[in-house]
């Protein structure tokens, strides 16, 4: 039986279907077979950050409107024969609002995956409600700012409502250069701040815009972080990217440096 | 971060935690009003203060009364 993890957040722009589509590459890479599942209906972008826009042919409303069963929807991704995307095309144009037979779609996928991520839209709204009933974990999405964080807070308190396995937070756009100058909250004062655990950072990169999920240049940073995260999560391990890796000592102060100045 | 940014970090989340209306206040200042009014005549209404405090929240009450009323427990 599949792993039903909810992929959410409380602002919205922070990365939760780059993080959807990395983390389910990741998984399938390791052996998982993975689905990603599109729950952000209104501003659906889950096929385009996983690069399989062009195949798709049906979408979540068609399975929940009977047109087509949901294996005829899946789209196998490009980088792993492991990692399917389930995407909501078509959704905005038939209403915005995600319907309660979603749980029912999700639960249909259970015996086929080991993992179902489902990329929940932002905020504390009707679809994500529907999102986080039909999953058993829930990943909340962060950036180190405090608009994000607050949002987080409030997100994290709604889910505490919720019978969830567990809740943990993945820290995205994490700048070393900032947070070991203190110039931006570190995932630990994060973690502190919303009392919960952190089980994932993702360093800031120009690769995670530039590549689609599963295709991160074998040295980007965030190629390095997201098999952390995945072991994380597959595997319970609470080990972390080391997000200050080259930006202490001498030779960090010349980096810091140049960063800053370009 | 910054130790000034960190506070007011906290005091945001702090803030949003406390999710106490003012109407949510006014029904517990009106019974604890009742409550006390059973043993006390209260001169004024009382005065509640909810902040959070590592974690937990820390409630002060205050009020004043004219007088003790006479009451025997029922034996």
């Amino acid at each position: 039986m599949a792993r039903k993890i909810v992929i959410t957040s409380g602002k919205g722009g922070v990365g939760k279907t780059a993080i959807a589509a990395n983390l389910g590459a990741r998984l399938a890479k390791n052996g998982k077979r993975t689905c990603a599942l599109d729950a952000d209906f209104g501003l659906n972008n889950l096929d385009v950050v996983a690069g399989v826009e062009n195949l798709v042919v049906y979408d979540v409303s068609d399975c929940l409107e009977g047109k087509c069963r949901a294996k005829q929807a899946l789209i196998q991704s490009p980088a792993d024969k492991n990692f399917y995307v389930l995407p909501s095309v078509n959704a905005f144009l038939k209403g915005k609002t995600v319907p309660d037979e979603l749980g029912s779609l999700i639960s249909g996928l259970e015996t086929s995956f080991d993992f179902v991520l489902i990329d929940c839209p932002a905020g504390v709204g009707g679809g994500f409600h529907t999102a986080v009933s039909a999953a058993d974990e829930a990943l909340v999405v962060v950036t180190p700012h405090i608009s994000s964080l607050r949002d987080a807070d409030k997100v994290l308190s709604v889910l505490r409502s919720y019978s969830l396995k567990s809740v943990g937070i993945i820290v995205n756009r994490v700048r070393g250069d900032l947070a070991v100058t203190g110039d931006v909250f570190t995932p630990e004062q994060i973690e502190t701040a919303l009392k919960a655990e952190v089980v994932g950072i993702i360093p800031e990169d120009d690769s995670m815009f530039l590549c689609n999920a599963g295709f991160l240049p074998y040295d980007a940073p965030p190629n390095k972080a997201f098999k952390i995260l995945a072991s994380n999560v597959a595997e319970g391990k609470r080990k972390m990217y080391d997000y200050a890796s080259g930006y202490t000592g001498f030779f960090g102060s010349i980096r810091r440096s140049i960063k800053r100045n370009i | 971060m910054k130790r000034d940014n960190v506070i007011r970090l906290k005091r945001v989340i702090d803030t949003d935690r406390l999710s106490l209306t003012a109407e949510s206040m006014e029904l517990i200042v009106n019974d604890l009003s009742v409550a006390l009014s059973d043993y006390f005549v209260l001169s004024e209404a009382p005065v509640i203060k909810v902040s959070p405090k590592d974690g937990k929240y820390e409630i002060d009450i205050r009020v004043s009364a004219e007088a003790l009323k006479t009451f025997l427990p029922v034996p």
